[in-house]
């Protein structure tokens, strides 16, 4: 019944070290075409957090060849969706657009790949809009307790800051800083390309090689290196900042992405606190201790974290909440996890991956950022990994890497709030009640 | 258009829409659909204007939390367990339905969202769980100075007793007042076979979905008497209306202008959407952005947006800005509103706007939810069958001068409201 629309993924790298990606996906006459660069916040250093992104914004001030705002103008003018993202591991660029306007989406690509002007005034206005970014951050409860957090577990490994960087040192970054990583990271033997949709592949390869293969490559500044020294010890935090929400959260240290015992931590993540029959809703929502609970698997290219997060109920202590959601975590440790339990993780993955082939957009996205953290290759063989773990393996990776000298806790603890409960608590909680 | 190779139209005897895309590319399925129990029932019932508003809203989130069948958790799980996903949301006109599944489990997820709509039992502790989360939500809405100047830029455009002078979300008070009594009733009254329609779009085949939606909704009975789906038109204000709400301490001011908009079915529909365009939709490259943040430095975003249903919910002009700007915003916007209505847009400015709107369809319709959103509009609108394929020499004989005289008719600029909210004097609503 099934109609083949998907290719294999094609896979080249050209001679100046450029990765290509391509996939034939017949499902609408639209592509989308992305360039994924190997650099993120963990290529910083102090100093220079939040250069990364700085650097994206001005990717879109414009070339000698398209002028400023034309970037977004002419993408615009063709009803393409565009945007870019900067994260720990990456920077990516994509344009999803009709298959036939294909040529201009590689053609401002491969331009801004080398030739972006980063304009000193266009630095100075675009400050108000990072500037903006910083401050709806600073607001945030949520993205509050993440900076404390990552801050907190990571010490030597750049992890530690912020994407966005420290807002002291985004102030002070000059323009010749930014120009300066931009030739140190911007090329085509750190980036990837990926071509998915309407598009045959020869014929893609061929635009791809006619855009981007006349530029050379260069010599990339060196690989990070830190690791993370194993933690000996819990270590704790509270953020008393304005805020009109409570939060707990706990973070432990997982392996890379492309270590094996990511697949059982993936499952974890699901059973612990995905959807309200995760067992952090069920123990701290469903008995009224928070109005919210999940966790996840975070993984990236080096050593990342396992996340649960919970929003305290109005009149309920951070202290209960955290021993429920750390009792949650230990029981993990003590007993395995049911077949019931087990089965709907596993589906619930299957099922995931076979969404994301319903959308060029997101299959494109899939593929460069795994080709980025990992292998695209670990996309294709996830289902399989998933479906092999058990609940022993479960058990195991929970007992490695999920014990209570590993971990971080923090809460995010309004002063106006009284951490340890009563009606204090209420009174925090969003313009006070009636 | 698209990848499908046809869309079918079908009904069940008791009056249920069933539309239909086959797409065997990958085994999944997206359904987009809804019943016709929105906000603009929220009040058809009350005792005075504006008392039971957020019925709607209210009714629909309670839905999945408790069946004859199932309590919250069962209902949770029998989704969860199999990887699908299922929401419903309570909107102006209508309650919207989105499920994704895997095409072995289209028959699990009708029968859990035939549960929901048909024997929902409203339980008093899932009530009041939603109470406490609506009334969370309007107490920030009433901090937050982007809604605060919607909201009372939509109190002061559409006249009490009119469906759309409120927010969907109700008020502290109307909220407070509903009762299980007035969901139970509601739900009875406006849930509804020949209210429904879905748009199922996937690995299936029409014969399929037949007999899938026949198990799980063919039983349900529909009501004598006609549904009564409308929503009337709102007069024009007789002048300039303006309104400061003062908000001290915040360190935004948000500026909401609006006049009264278009609805979806409306015959000049596509000529007003392409002067919104030009004025204030097309992001980084409209007249609004251009002139107030890229010239002036005055916002951090202006856009404008129309709110087309089958009632014209309003056409709004929506800034953000630091306060000190507030009222250097308001001018040019005015500047801007009056250079459209007086000379249209340009040749230039049409070619962008189609550009646009013909580059962008086919990328809203590249997955299986893209494609069910738009088939289901064309049947709740009524634009044809062949929608898809006519859209784009639609949108190309779409006339400058029928732009123009669109903006001359609905971006008046003598007769519209004004609000402003944040940190500024505040001024009761007058004319100006």
């Amino acid at each position: 019944m099934i109609q083949a629309a998907h290719s294999e993924v094609f896979e080249t790298t050209l001679e100046n070290g450029l990765k290509v990606l391509i996939q034939e996906v017949r499902l609408a006459p639209v592509v989308s075409f992305a360039v994924w660069y190997r650099v993120g916040s963990r290529n910083e250093s102090a100093g220079i957090t939040g250069i990364s992104h700085l650097l994206e914004h001005m990717m879109f001030k414009g070339t000698p060849r398209f002028g400023k705002g034309e970037i977004a103008r002419t993408l615009q003018r063709i009803g393409a969706s565009f945007n870019a993202g900067t994260s720990l591991d990456y920077t990516c660029y994509y344009e999803t657009l009709k298959s036939d306007q294909l040529e201009l989406a590689m053609e401002i690509e491969s331009d801004r790949m080398v030739n972006a002007t980063i304009p000193e005034e266009e630095h100075r206005l675009e400050m108000t809009v990072v500037r903006s970014e910083l401050e709806r951050n600073e607001d945030n409860p949520h993205r509050g307790i993440y900076q404390e957090t990552f801050a907190t577990a990571f010490q030597a490994h750049p992890y530690h800051w912020p994407t966005i960087g420290w807002r002291s040192d985004v102030e002070a970054i000059t323009t010749e800083q930014i120009r300066r990583y931009y030739r140190a990271h911007y090329a085509p033997n750190n980036a990837i390309v990926v071509v998915v949709g309407d598009v045959d592949r020869e014929e893609a390869l061929k635009r791809v090689r006619h855009w981007f293969a006349g530029i050379p490559s260069s010599e990339l500044p060196l690989a990070v290196t830190t690791t993370e020294r194993p933690q000996q010890g819990e270590r704790r935090f509270r953020l008393r900042k304005p805020g009109d929400i409570r939060l707990v959260i706990a973070a432990w240290r997982n392996p890379a992405m492309a270590h094996p015992d990511s697949h059982a931590l993936d499952v974890l993540g699901l059973i612990l606190g995905h959807g309200r029959t995760s067992r952090l809703h069920r123990a701290l929502v469903e008995t009224g201790l928070a109005t919210e609970a999940d966790a996840a698997n975070e993984s990236a290219r080096d050593p990342f974290l396992v996340i649960a997060l919970a929003t305290a109920a109005p009149e309920r202590s951070l202290a209960e909440v955290e021993a429920a959601m750390l009792h949650e975590v230990a029981r993990l440790r003590t007993e395995p996890i049911t077949e019931v339990e087990l089965r709907r993780a596993k589906k619930q993955v299957e099922a995931g991956f076979l969404y994301s082939k319903d959308s060029i957009q997101s299959l494109s996205h899939q593929l460069g950022y795994y080709e980025t953290i990992a292998s695209w290759r670990y996309l294709e063989e996830y289902p399989a990994a998933i479906r092999a773990v058990t609940a022993a393996d479960v058990q195991r990776v929970a007992t490695t890497y999920l014990h209570d000298d590993a971990r971080t806790v923090g809460w995010f603890d309004p002063p106006d709030s009284d951490g340890d409960g009563g009606a204090a608590g209420t009174a925090a909680t969003a313009g006070g009640d009636a | 258009m698209s990848h499908m190779t046809r869309t079918t139209r079908l009904t069940l005897p008791n009056g249920l829409i069933l539309l239909v895309g086959e797409n065997h590319s990958n085994p999944t399925i997206s359904i987009q659909g809804l019943v016709k129990a929105g906000a603009l029932y929220d009040n058809a019932d009350a005792a005075a204007p504006g008392a039971r508003s957020g019925l709607a809203r209210f009714t629909a989130s309670l839905l999945d939390l408790g069946t004859e069948t199932r309590d919250e958790l069962a209902m949770a799980s029998a989704i969860e367990d199999i990887g699908a996903s299922l929401h419903f949301d309570g909107g102006s006109e209508t309650v919207s339905i989105r499920a994704t599944m895997l095409a072995e489990d289209l028959d699990a997820v009708l029968e859990i969202a035939a549960d929901a709509l048909r024997r929902p039992i409203f339980p008093v502790a899932q009530i009041e769980k939603i109470r406490a989360e609506f009334l969370n939500d309007v107490r920030e809405a009433e901090a937050t100075t982007s809604s605060v100047a919607a909201r009372r830029a939509g109190e002061l455009l559409f006249p009490v007793g009119h469906p759309l002078h409120e927010s969907r979300g109700g008020t502290e008070a109307s909220l407070r007042a509903i009762g299980r009594d007035d969901i139970v009733k509601f739900h009875r009254k406006r849930y509804r076979p020949d209210a429904v329609i879905l748009a199922m779009v996937g690995d299936l085949t029409p014969d399929q979905a037949l007999k899938a939606v026949t198990r799980a909704f063919g039983e349900w009975a529909a009501p004598a008497g006609p549904l009564g789906f409308e929503i009337p038109a709102a007069p024009a204000p007789a002048s300039a209306m303006r309104r400061v709400v003062g908000m001290p301490g915040r360190s935004q001011a948000d500026v909401v202008m609006a006049f009264p908009g278009v609805a979806r079915t409306a015959p000049d529909y596509d000529a007003v959407m392409m002067a919104n365009y030009v004025l204030g939709g097309a992001s980084l490259s409209s007249r609004l952005m251009e002139n107030l943040r890229d010239a002036q430095g005055l916002v951090y975003g202006v856009y404008s947006m129309l709110h087309p249903g089958v009632g014209a919910g309003p056409f709004q002009i929506r800034a953000g800005t630091n306060p000190t700007n507030a009222e250097r915003c308001v001018v040019s916007i005015l500047a801007e509103v009056r250079r459209l209505h007086d000379d249209g847009p340009t040749d230039e400015e049409m070619d962008a706007a189609k550009g646009y709107l013909t580059g962008v369809f086919p990328v809203r319709l590249e997955a299986n939810s893209g494609v069910a959103a738009q088939v289901l509009s064309m049947e709740l609108y009524g634009l044809g069958a062949d929608y898809l394929e006519r859209y784009e020499a639609l949108i190309r004989g779409v006339t400058r001068k029928a732009v123009a005289e669109a903006a001359r008719r609905y971006l008046t600029p003598d007769h519209y409201v004004l609000v402003l909210a944040g940190d500024l004097p505040a001024e009761e609503a007058h004319a100006v």
